[in-house]
Protein backbone atom coordinates (compact mmCIF):
# COMPACT_ATOMS: atom_id res chain seq x y z
CA UNK A 1 0.00 0.00 0.00
CA UNK A 2 1.78 3.41 -1.09
CA UNK A 3 2.12 5.63 1.52
CA UNK A 4 -0.03 9.07 1.66
CA UNK A 5 1.82 12.15 0.84
CA UNK A 6 1.66 14.15 4.73
CA UNK A 7 -0.24 16.88 3.47
CA UNK A 8 -2.89 14.41 1.90
CA UNK A 9 -3.47 12.96 5.10
CA UNK A 10 -4.76 15.63 6.93
CA UNK A 11 -6.84 17.27 3.40
CA UNK A 12 -10.30 17.65 4.18
CA UNK A 13 -13.06 17.15 1.65
CA UNK A 14 -15.39 19.74 0.87
CA UNK A 15 -18.35 17.08 0.64
CA UNK A 16 -17.54 16.61 4.06
CA UNK A 17 -18.97 19.52 5.43
CA UNK A 18 -22.50 18.48 3.89
CA UNK A 19 -22.72 15.50 6.20
CA UNK A 20 -24.22 14.84 9.84
CA UNK A 21 -20.20 15.13 11.09
CA UNK A 22 -19.39 18.47 8.98
CA UNK A 23 -21.83 20.07 10.99
CA UNK A 24 -19.66 20.01 14.06
CA UNK A 25 -16.97 22.42 14.41
CA UNK A 26 -13.51 20.82 13.96
CA UNK A 27 -12.52 21.55 17.67
CA UNK A 28 -15.89 20.12 19.38
CA UNK A 29 -13.97 16.77 18.75
CA UNK A 30 -10.14 17.62 18.38
CA UNK A 31 -10.00 20.48 20.75
CA UNK A 32 -7.02 22.55 19.62
CA UNK A 33 -7.52 26.39 19.03
CA UNK A 34 -9.18 28.40 16.12
CA UNK A 35 -5.99 30.14 14.85
CA UNK A 36 -4.61 30.89 11.83
CA UNK A 37 -0.93 30.03 12.88
CA UNK A 38 -0.30 26.36 12.71
CA UNK A 39 1.43 26.17 15.75
CA UNK A 40 -1.21 27.86 17.97
CA UNK A 41 -4.02 25.90 16.24
CA UNK A 42 -2.62 22.39 16.79
CA UNK A 43 -1.26 23.99 20.86
CA UNK A 44 -3.69 20.20 23.02
CA UNK A 45 -4.91 19.13 19.97
CA UNK A 46 -6.55 15.49 19.80
CA UNK A 47 -5.08 14.31 16.22
CA UNK A 48 -7.50 10.53 17.03
CA UNK A 49 -10.39 11.83 19.21
CA UNK A 50 -11.78 8.33 19.27
CA UNK A 51 -8.17 6.69 20.47
CA UNK A 52 -8.57 9.23 23.50
CA UNK A 53 -11.79 9.31 24.05
CA UNK A 54 -14.10 6.38 23.03
CA UNK A 55 -17.43 7.83 24.49
CA UNK A 56 -17.60 10.97 22.03
CA UNK A 57 -18.55 8.46 19.37
CA UNK A 58 -20.55 6.75 21.98
CA UNK A 59 -22.64 9.96 22.72
CA UNK A 60 -24.65 9.60 19.07
CA UNK A 61 -23.42 5.67 18.57
CA UNK A 62 -25.40 2.81 20.27
CA UNK A 63 -22.70 0.29 18.79
CA UNK A 64 -19.93 2.07 20.41
CA UNK A 65 -21.27 1.26 23.78
CA UNK A 66 -19.65 -2.23 24.06
CA UNK A 67 -16.65 -1.22 22.24
CA UNK A 68 -14.31 -1.63 25.15
CA UNK A 69 -14.69 -5.12 25.10
CA UNK A 70 -13.70 -5.50 21.62
CA UNK A 71 -10.14 -7.24 21.24
CA UNK A 72 -9.56 -4.54 18.60
CA UNK A 73 -9.66 -2.04 21.54
CA UNK A 74 -8.57 -4.14 24.37
CA UNK A 75 -5.46 -6.09 23.05
CA UNK A 76 -6.86 -8.65 25.80
CA UNK A 77 -5.67 -11.36 23.34
CA UNK A 78 -2.28 -10.13 23.71
CA UNK A 79 -2.48 -9.52 27.65
CA UNK A 80 -4.32 -13.20 28.00
CA UNK A 81 -1.01 -14.69 25.71
CA UNK A 82 1.71 -13.59 27.85
CA UNK A 83 -0.49 -13.87 30.91
CA UNK A 84 -0.28 -17.67 30.17
CA UNK A 85 3.25 -18.00 29.79
CA UNK A 86 4.02 -16.52 33.41
CA UNK A 87 4.69 -12.94 32.04
CA UNK A 88 3.88 -10.52 34.87
CA UNK A 89 2.10 -8.05 32.31
CA UNK A 90 2.07 -5.44 34.97
CA UNK A 91 5.87 -5.69 35.33
CA UNK A 92 7.68 -2.07 34.25
CA UNK A 93 9.47 -3.78 31.98
CA UNK A 94 6.56 -5.98 30.26
CA UNK A 95 4.56 -2.79 30.18
CA UNK A 96 7.28 -0.69 28.59
CA UNK A 97 7.55 -2.98 25.70
CA UNK A 98 3.98 -3.24 25.55
CA UNK A 99 3.80 0.84 24.86
CA UNK A 100 6.42 0.88 22.35
CA UNK A 101 5.33 -1.98 20.13
CA UNK A 102 1.86 -3.98 21.00
CA UNK A 103 -0.33 -0.52 21.42
CA UNK A 104 0.89 0.27 17.79
CA UNK A 105 -1.96 -2.53 17.22
CA UNK A 106 -4.78 -0.75 18.96
CA UNK A 107 -7.73 0.58 17.15
CA UNK A 108 -10.39 2.70 18.24
CA UNK A 109 -13.62 3.96 15.83
CA UNK A 110 -11.29 6.18 13.34
CA UNK A 111 -9.14 4.01 12.43
CA UNK A 112 -11.60 1.96 10.45
CA UNK A 113 -14.17 4.57 9.80
CA UNK A 114 -11.98 7.59 9.20
CA UNK A 115 -8.40 6.58 8.76
CA UNK A 116 -5.89 4.17 8.20
CA UNK A 117 -4.40 2.83 11.46
CA UNK A 118 -1.55 4.57 12.71
CA UNK A 119 0.74 1.26 12.31
CA UNK A 120 0.37 1.79 8.41
CA UNK A 121 1.49 5.47 8.64
CA UNK A 122 -2.32 7.20 9.27
CA UNK A 123 -4.31 9.23 7.13
CA UNK A 124 -7.81 9.86 6.03
CA UNK A 125 -9.37 7.32 4.14
CA UNK A 126 -11.21 9.71 1.83
CA UNK A 127 -10.88 13.64 2.84
CA UNK A 128 -12.39 12.69 6.62
CA UNK A 129 -15.88 12.00 5.13
CA UNK A 130 -16.83 8.86 7.44
CA UNK A 131 -16.89 5.39 6.08
CA UNK A 132 -20.15 3.25 7.29
CA UNK A 133 -18.05 0.35 6.25
CA UNK A 134 -14.07 -0.06 6.42
CA UNK A 135 -11.61 -0.44 3.36
CA UNK A 136 -10.99 -3.69 3.02
CA UNK A 137 -7.14 -2.75 1.89
CA UNK A 138 -6.63 -0.02 3.56
CA UNK A 139 -7.78 -0.45 6.90
CA UNK A 140 -8.50 -4.55 7.36
CA UNK A 141 -5.06 -5.94 5.43
CA UNK A 142 -3.54 -3.13 6.61
CA UNK A 143 -2.80 -4.51 9.49
CA UNK A 144 -3.98 -8.18 9.11
CA UNK A 145 -1.67 -8.02 6.35
CA UNK A 146 0.91 -10.71 6.45
CA UNK A 147 -1.30 -13.43 6.93
CA UNK A 148 -4.71 -12.73 6.62
CA UNK A 149 -4.14 -10.15 3.81
CA UNK A 150 -1.70 -12.21 1.63
CA UNK A 151 -3.14 -15.40 1.85
CA UNK A 152 -6.65 -14.36 1.36
CA UNK A 153 -5.97 -12.18 -1.87
CA UNK A 154 -3.68 -14.81 -3.07
CA UNK A 155 -0.05 -12.37 -2.71
CA UNK A 156 1.85 -15.73 -2.06
CA UNK A 157 3.48 -17.00 -5.54
CA UNK A 158 1.55 -19.99 -6.69
CA UNK A 159 -0.98 -20.48 -4.20
CA UNK A 160 -4.45 -19.34 -4.92
CA UNK A 161 -6.77 -16.60 -3.06
CA UNK A 162 -9.55 -17.65 -1.15
CA UNK A 163 -12.39 -18.83 -3.03
CA UNK A 164 -14.65 -16.16 -0.98
CA UNK A 165 -12.38 -13.66 -3.00
CA UNK A 166 -11.53 -15.68 -5.78
CA UNK A 167 -15.11 -16.65 -6.73
CA UNK A 168 -17.59 -14.53 -4.94
CA UNK A 169 -14.83 -10.57 -4.67
CA UNK A 170 -16.15 -11.19 -0.50
CA UNK A 171 -14.51 -8.76 1.34
CA UNK A 172 -13.56 -8.95 5.32
CA UNK A 173 -17.61 -7.30 6.43
CA UNK A 174 -19.33 -10.23 4.76
CA UNK A 175 -18.26 -12.21 7.51
CA UNK A 176 -17.34 -10.30 10.11
CA UNK A 177 -20.08 -8.21 10.85
CA UNK A 178 -20.25 -4.76 12.38
CA UNK A 179 -21.44 -6.64 15.40
CA UNK A 180 -18.57 -8.85 15.78
CA UNK A 181 -16.58 -6.05 15.60
CA UNK A 182 -17.92 -4.04 18.06
CA UNK A 183 -18.13 -6.19 20.32
CA UNK A 184 -16.07 -8.96 21.17
CA UNK A 185 -18.75 -11.24 22.87
CA UNK A 186 -22.16 -10.45 21.16
CA UNK A 187 -21.94 -13.45 19.92
CA UNK A 188 -22.41 -14.97 23.22
CA UNK A 189 -26.22 -13.81 23.09
CA UNK A 190 -27.18 -16.06 21.06
CA UNK A 191 -26.85 -19.03 22.64
CA UNK A 192 -26.61 -17.81 26.65
CA UNK A 193 -29.04 -16.41 28.72
CA UNK A 194 -28.31 -13.28 30.51
CA UNK A 195 -27.73 -15.52 34.24
CA UNK A 196 -24.74 -17.94 32.31
CA UNK A 197 -23.34 -14.32 31.00
CA UNK A 198 -23.09 -12.97 33.64
CA UNK A 199 -20.60 -15.92 35.27
CA UNK A 200 -19.36 -16.26 31.66
CA UNK A 201 -15.41 -15.84 31.03
CA UNK A 202 -14.73 -12.72 29.58
CA UNK A 203 -13.68 -12.69 25.82
CA UNK A 204 -10.05 -12.37 25.98
CA UNK A 205 -8.64 -14.51 22.59
CA UNK A 206 -10.07 -14.10 19.28
CA UNK A 207 -10.76 -17.84 20.06
CA UNK A 208 -12.91 -17.13 23.01
CA UNK A 209 -16.49 -18.34 23.35
CA UNK A 210 -18.38 -19.33 19.98
CA UNK A 211 -17.04 -19.06 16.14
CA UNK A 212 -17.97 -16.19 15.05
CA UNK A 213 -18.03 -15.98 12.02
CA UNK A 214 -18.37 -20.31 11.79
CA UNK A 215 -18.68 -21.43 8.48
CA UNK A 216 -21.60 -23.56 8.63
CA UNK A 217 -23.52 -19.92 9.07
CA UNK A 218 -23.51 -19.89 5.51
CA UNK A 219 -23.27 -23.67 4.96
CA UNK A 220 -25.48 -25.38 7.08
CA UNK A 221 -25.73 -27.99 4.63
CA UNK A 222 -22.52 -29.07 5.54
CA UNK A 223 -23.22 -30.04 9.27
CA UNK A 224 -26.47 -31.44 8.64
CA UNK A 225 -26.78 -35.23 8.84
CA UNK A 226 -29.14 -34.89 5.26
CA UNK A 227 -25.56 -34.26 3.99
CA UNK A 228 -24.34 -36.56 0.97
CA UNK A 229 -21.21 -35.70 1.46
CA UNK A 230 -19.87 -38.84 2.85
CA UNK A 231 -16.36 -36.64 3.79
CA UNK A 232 -18.55 -34.32 6.01
CA UNK A 233 -20.63 -37.16 7.39
CA UNK A 234 -17.08 -38.84 8.43
CA UNK A 235 -15.65 -35.54 9.76
CA UNK A 236 -17.97 -32.58 10.55
CA UNK A 237 -17.43 -32.98 14.02
CA UNK A 238 -14.53 -34.06 14.64
CA UNK A 239 -12.43 -32.07 11.84
CA UNK A 240 -12.30 -28.07 11.72
CA UNK A 241 -13.55 -27.17 8.19
CA UNK A 242 -9.75 -25.52 7.28
CA UNK A 243 -8.41 -28.88 7.89
CA UNK A 244 -9.99 -29.72 4.53
CA UNK A 245 -10.19 -26.83 2.80
CA UNK A 246 -7.50 -25.07 3.67
CA UNK A 247 -3.72 -25.00 1.79
CA UNK A 248 -0.52 -23.88 2.63
CA UNK A 249 -0.27 -20.52 4.94
CA UNK A 250 2.03 -18.25 6.32
CA UNK A 251 4.06 -19.41 9.62
CA UNK A 252 6.79 -17.08 11.35
CA UNK A 253 9.73 -17.80 14.00
CA UNK A 254 11.94 -15.90 16.48
CA UNK A 255 10.37 -12.75 16.92
CA UNK A 256 12.55 -10.16 19.26
CA UNK A 257 11.50 -6.58 20.02
CA UNK A 258 13.68 -3.79 21.05
CA UNK A 259 14.59 0.09 20.12
CA UNK A 260 17.05 0.78 17.61
CA UNK A 261 19.93 2.04 18.81
CA UNK A 262 20.58 4.58 16.41
CA UNK A 263 17.22 6.36 15.62
CA UNK A 264 15.64 5.15 19.06
CA UNK A 265 12.90 3.58 17.52
CA UNK A 266 10.82 0.57 18.57
CA UNK A 267 11.90 -2.31 15.87
CA UNK A 268 11.28 -6.11 15.67
CA UNK A 269 13.08 -9.20 14.00
CA UNK A 270 12.04 -11.83 13.23
CA UNK A 271 14.03 -15.05 12.13
CA UNK A 272 12.24 -16.55 9.21
CA UNK A 273 8.41 -17.40 7.42
CA UNK A 274 7.86 -20.37 5.46
CA UNK A 275 4.34 -21.51 3.91
CA UNK A 276 3.17 -24.91 5.35
CA UNK A 277 0.27 -26.52 6.32
CA UNK A 278 0.29 -28.83 9.29
CA UNK A 279 -2.47 -31.11 10.97
CA UNK A 280 -2.13 -30.94 15.04
CA UNK A 281 -4.16 -32.14 17.73
CA UNK A 282 -6.58 -29.26 18.45
CA UNK A 283 -5.20 -27.18 21.16
CA UNK A 284 -7.81 -25.42 22.75
CA UNK A 285 -10.60 -28.05 22.19
CA UNK A 286 -13.78 -26.99 24.02
CA UNK A 287 -17.61 -27.21 23.28
CA UNK A 288 -17.26 -24.10 21.15
CA UNK A 289 -14.78 -26.06 19.02
CA UNK A 290 -15.01 -29.00 19.22
CA UNK A 291 -12.45 -31.04 17.49
CA UNK A 292 -9.92 -33.42 17.60
CA UNK A 293 -7.85 -31.76 14.87
CA UNK A 294 -7.23 -28.70 13.09
CA UNK A 295 -4.74 -26.88 11.37
CA UNK A 296 -1.77 -25.13 13.34
CA UNK A 297 0.07 -22.39 12.66
CA UNK A 298 3.77 -22.06 14.06
CA UNK A 299 3.61 -18.63 15.81
CA UNK A 300 6.83 -16.39 15.91
CA UNK A 301 6.71 -16.33 20.09
CA UNK A 302 10.55 -17.10 21.27
CA UNK A 303 11.60 -17.72 25.44
CA UNK A 304 13.68 -14.22 24.54
CA UNK A 305 11.29 -12.49 22.72
CA UNK A 306 11.41 -9.34 25.30
CA UNK A 307 14.78 -9.78 26.26
CA UNK A 308 15.81 -6.68 25.29
CA UNK A 309 13.83 -5.03 28.54
CA UNK A 310 15.06 -7.61 31.26
CA UNK A 311 15.96 -11.42 31.78
CA UNK A 312 13.39 -14.25 32.10
CA UNK A 313 10.19 -11.93 31.42
CA UNK A 314 8.28 -15.01 30.17
CA UNK A 315 9.40 -18.00 32.69
CA UNK A 316 6.65 -20.33 31.61
CA UNK A 317 7.21 -20.21 27.70
CA UNK A 318 6.54 -23.92 27.88
CA UNK A 319 2.77 -23.36 29.26
CA UNK A 320 1.20 -22.71 25.55
CA UNK A 321 2.27 -24.42 22.11
CA UNK A 322 4.01 -22.47 19.48
CA UNK A 323 1.86 -24.69 17.12
CA UNK A 324 -1.45 -22.93 17.18
CA UNK A 325 -5.20 -23.19 16.55
CA UNK A 326 -5.44 -21.66 13.30
CA UNK A 327 -8.34 -20.59 10.48
CA UNK A 328 -6.17 -19.49 7.18
CA UNK A 329 -8.01 -17.57 4.99
CA UNK A 330 -7.19 -19.44 1.87
CA UNK A 331 -10.14 -21.71 1.79
CA UNK A 332 -10.62 -23.75 -1.54
CA UNK A 333 -13.05 -26.17 -2.19
CA UNK A 334 -10.94 -29.45 -3.56
CA UNK A 335 -8.03 -29.57 -1.77
CA UNK A 336 -4.47 -31.77 -2.37
CA UNK A 337 -5.73 -33.50 1.29
CA UNK A 338 -9.33 -33.72 0.32
CA UNK A 339 -8.52 -35.23 -3.15
CA UNK A 340 -9.10 -38.96 -1.61
CA UNK A 341 -8.71 -40.76 1.88
CA UNK A 342 -5.03 -41.75 0.99
CA UNK A 343 -4.69 -38.12 -0.08
CA UNK A 344 -4.72 -37.15 3.70
CA UNK A 345 -4.55 -40.38 5.54
CA UNK A 346 -1.13 -41.64 6.78
CA UNK A 347 0.45 -39.01 4.45
CA UNK A 348 3.21 -37.47 6.54
CA UNK A 349 3.23 -34.22 4.51
CA UNK A 350 0.17 -33.04 6.23
CA UNK A 351 0.35 -34.05 10.13
CA UNK A 352 2.63 -32.26 13.00
CA UNK A 353 5.17 -35.01 13.91
CA UNK A 354 7.46 -34.39 16.86
CA UNK A 355 10.24 -34.26 13.67
CA UNK A 356 8.92 -30.66 12.40
CA UNK A 357 9.12 -29.44 15.91
CA UNK A 358 12.43 -27.81 17.03
CA UNK A 359 13.87 -29.28 20.17
CA UNK A 360 13.42 -26.66 22.25
CA UNK A 361 9.82 -26.50 21.52
CA UNK A 362 9.01 -30.39 21.91
CA UNK A 363 7.75 -29.92 25.67
CA UNK A 364 5.43 -26.77 24.28
CA UNK A 365 4.02 -28.69 22.15
CA UNK A 366 3.47 -32.33 23.88
CA UNK A 367 -0.80 -31.63 23.51
CA UNK A 368 -0.58 -30.54 19.84
CA UNK A 369 2.10 -32.82 17.47
CA UNK A 370 0.74 -36.46 16.54
CA UNK A 371 2.67 -39.86 17.86
CA UNK A 372 0.88 -41.62 15.48
CA UNK A 373 -0.46 -40.98 12.13
CA UNK A 374 -4.42 -41.28 11.84
CA UNK B 1 -70.66 51.29 -40.75
CA UNK B 2 -73.33 53.32 -38.42
CA UNK B 3 -73.49 56.75 -37.91
CA UNK B 4 -73.29 56.34 -34.12
CA UNK B 5 -70.10 54.16 -34.39
CA UNK B 6 -68.34 56.35 -36.68
CA UNK B 7 -69.06 59.31 -34.05
CA UNK B 8 -67.46 57.29 -31.24
CA UNK B 9 -64.08 56.76 -33.91
CA UNK B 10 -63.92 60.04 -33.94
CA UNK B 11 -64.22 61.29 -30.27
CA UNK B 12 -61.69 58.55 -29.89
CA UNK B 13 -58.92 59.66 -32.17
CA UNK B 14 -59.51 63.28 -31.07
CA UNK B 15 -58.43 62.15 -27.66
CA UNK B 16 -55.33 60.20 -28.11
CA UNK B 17 -54.17 63.22 -30.36
CA UNK B 18 -54.96 66.03 -26.78
CA UNK B 19 -52.98 63.25 -24.94
CA UNK B 20 -50.04 63.32 -27.41
CA UNK B 21 -49.77 66.55 -27.39
CA UNK B 22 -50.04 67.44 -23.64
CA UNK B 23 -46.69 65.89 -23.26
CA UNK B 24 -44.70 66.85 -25.86
CA UNK B 25 -41.77 69.78 -25.31
CA UNK B 26 -42.87 73.25 -26.47
CA UNK B 27 -41.10 73.45 -29.68
CA UNK B 28 -39.81 77.28 -28.68
CA UNK B 29 -38.25 75.79 -25.31
CA UNK B 30 -34.32 74.48 -25.94
CA UNK B 31 -32.67 71.50 -24.66
CA UNK B 32 -30.85 73.41 -22.20
CA UNK B 33 -34.12 75.46 -20.58
CA UNK B 34 -35.86 71.59 -19.88
CA UNK B 35 -32.55 70.29 -17.99
CA UNK B 36 -32.69 73.77 -15.90
CA UNK B 37 -36.15 72.50 -14.46
CA UNK B 38 -35.15 69.11 -13.79
CA UNK B 39 -34.84 68.49 -10.02
CA UNK B 40 -31.26 68.82 -9.06
CA UNK B 41 -29.25 65.94 -6.96
CA UNK B 42 -30.87 66.20 -3.52
CA UNK B 43 -28.28 66.91 -0.72
CA UNK B 44 -28.85 64.33 2.16
CA UNK B 45 -29.38 66.36 5.63
CA UNK B 46 -29.75 63.91 7.85
CA UNK B 47 -27.76 60.54 9.36
CA UNK B 48 -28.44 57.68 7.08
CA UNK B 49 -30.88 55.05 8.41
CA UNK B 50 -29.36 52.02 9.82
CA UNK B 51 -30.55 48.59 8.18
CA UNK B 52 -29.91 45.49 10.49
CA UNK B 53 -28.20 42.94 8.61
CA UNK B 54 -30.21 39.93 7.52
CA UNK B 55 -27.51 37.63 9.10
CA UNK B 56 -24.53 37.40 11.25
CA UNK B 57 -21.62 36.76 9.28
CA UNK B 58 -19.92 33.31 10.11
CA UNK B 59 -16.52 33.53 11.86
CA UNK B 60 -13.81 31.89 9.77
CA UNK B 61 -13.14 28.26 10.68
CA UNK B 62 -9.01 28.98 10.38
CA UNK B 63 -9.00 25.01 10.82
CA UNK B 64 -11.21 24.70 7.84
CA UNK B 65 -9.75 27.46 5.83
CA UNK B 66 -6.46 25.50 5.57
CA UNK B 67 -7.24 21.68 5.75
CA UNK B 68 -9.17 22.32 3.06
CA UNK B 69 -6.23 23.65 0.93
CA UNK B 70 -4.45 21.40 -0.88
CA UNK B 71 -1.76 24.14 -1.60
CA UNK B 72 -1.36 26.09 1.77
CA UNK B 73 -1.17 22.07 3.54
CA UNK B 74 1.62 21.31 1.03
CA UNK B 75 3.46 24.45 2.13
CA UNK B 76 2.79 23.84 6.04
CA UNK B 77 2.76 20.25 6.21
CA UNK B 78 5.70 18.80 8.24
CA UNK B 79 7.93 16.96 5.80
CA UNK B 80 8.32 13.11 7.39
CA UNK B 81 11.95 11.87 7.51
CA UNK B 82 11.90 8.77 5.51
CA UNK B 83 12.53 6.30 7.80
CA UNK B 84 15.42 3.38 7.25
CA UNK B 85 13.04 0.19 7.77
CA UNK B 86 14.75 -0.79 10.39
CA UNK B 87 12.86 -3.92 11.59
CA UNK B 88 13.72 -7.28 9.80
CA UNK B 89 11.38 -10.13 8.51
CA UNK B 90 7.44 -10.29 8.81
CA UNK B 91 5.66 -8.63 11.31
Amino acid sequence: MAPLEPWEKVLVDEDFLETAHGEYSCIDCHLGEQDGDKSLAHVAMVSRPSEENLALCGECHDEAENFEDSLHISQAGYMSDMAARGVDVESPEIQEMFGNHCQSCHTSCGDCHVSQPSSVGGGFIDGHLFKKTPSMTRNCTACHGSRVGKEYMGQHEDILADVHFRQERMVCVDCHTGMSMHDSSASCETCHDDAMLSESIPVDHRYSGGQDPACADCHPQTISEETNNMYHLQHSENLSCQVCHSINYNNCDGCHVSVSETSGNPIFSTEGSYLTFLIGKNPIQDAHRPYDYTVVRHIPVDPESFAFYGENLMPDFNAVPTWQYATPHNIQLETPQNASCDGCHNNPDFFLTIDKIAPEEVDANLGVYLESLP
Amino acid sequence: MSRKSSLKGWKLLILCMILLTACQTPANETIEEVAAELPTAIEITEEPTQVPPTATPLPIDECLSCHLDKDRLIETAKIEEALEAESSGEG
